[in-house]
């Protein structure tokens, strides 16, 4: 009986040790969204390497394909201020399931072909904006 | 060698058939791992190095199959930090229950997916890693469970008795 307490007490604090663990990420999630605001300017990479910068607000409409490392490609589209995949070859198609950015919240990743949109402010760093 | 030969095929097995689903969340490097059911089993029963030997054949036999090289670079960063977390978190004076070892697991193998991703797509990406440490607690679960379920299965039938003097003689 006093092994199964003990076992019982293990149980527990490991339940607890997640639970911790998963609560402090679920905060992390929450902040970020409280201070995630709109962004003006959208920067694309591919293989690491800034290749575009669009203006959410100024190029509506904009549909262009980046060609990735591997020879694949995704479409990338702006619409009403926000930007997103629309199709691609990958093997996965997360990318396409992420929706359209229009914070910095989150970047839309394409793993498989090392594309990675990120949004943010002309202010927020001067590197980016100058590559425009 | 029979052994982790079968050993390997069941969890290519598992992995491939998991790769054709369509994943759980439209989220970067969101899967259940349920191949992780093979090395963890193998783990716990005792064979740390025919287990890791084991995930690093899977691994190489998976890129092969799957042919991509980026999603080999990330699933030998995850699985392998994931092995070095299950193996310390098993080999406790403690024992911890299984389920927990897994959650250890999962956790770990996506903060490896998530430093390959910063490696080869940049910085932007740590922006999931919370929602990647949340789902590897549920994915590590879920899995943990099932090699529990299966390891209980394996005792009741014996097999278990017969496995682990093999993989205990490989130290």
């Amino acid at each position: 009986l006093n092994k199964r307490g003990k076992n019982l007490k293990k149980q527990v604090l490991c339940l607890l040790i997640v639970v911790l663990v998963a609560a402090g990420s679920a905060f992390a999630i929450w902040q970020e969204r409280q201070t995630a605001e709109a962004g003006q300017l959208a920067y694309i990479y591919s293989d690491e390497k800034l290749v575009r910068t669009v203006d959410l607000s100024g190029d509506v409409g904009l549909r262009l394909r980046v060609d990735s490392p591997d020879g694949g490609y995704n479409i990338v589209e702006v619409h009403d201020g926000a930007i997103g995949v629309t199709e691609a070859d990958c093997a996965d198609g997360v990318c396409m399931h992420t929706g359209f950015i229009r914070s910095s919240k989150l970047p839309v990743v394409c793993m498989p072909h090392k594309l990675v949109i990120r949004v943010g402010n002309p202010s927020e760093n001067g590197v980016d904006t100058v590559a425009k | 060698m029979v052994l982790l030969a079968l050993f390997t095929s069941i969890s290519l097995t598992i992995f491939m058939v998991e790769a054709l689903l369509p994943p759980p969340a439209p989220i970067v490097g969101v899967k259940l791992g349920l191949a992780n059911v093979v090395t963890l089993f193998m783990l716990v029963a005792g064979g740390g190095r025919s287990a890791l030997e084991v995930l690093f054949a899977r691994l190489v036999l998976a890129a092969i199959f799957v042919g991509q090289v980026m999603s080999f670079v990330f699933s030998l960063c995850g699985g392998l930090l994931a092995f070095a977390a299950m193996l310390a978190a098993s080999r406790l004076a403690a024992r911890l229950p299984v389920w927990f070892v897994s959650v250890c697991g999962g956790i770990f193998h996506n903060i490896g997916q998530m430093i390959a991703a910063v490696i080869f797509l940049g910085p932007a990406v740590l922006a999931y890693l919370p929602y990647l440490v949340i789902a590897g607690c549920i994915a590590g679960a879920v899995t943990g469970i099932l090699t529990d379920m299966v390891m209980k299965k394996m005792d009741q039938a014996g097999a278990l008795a017969v496995l682990r003097p093999v993989l205990e003689g490989r130290p």
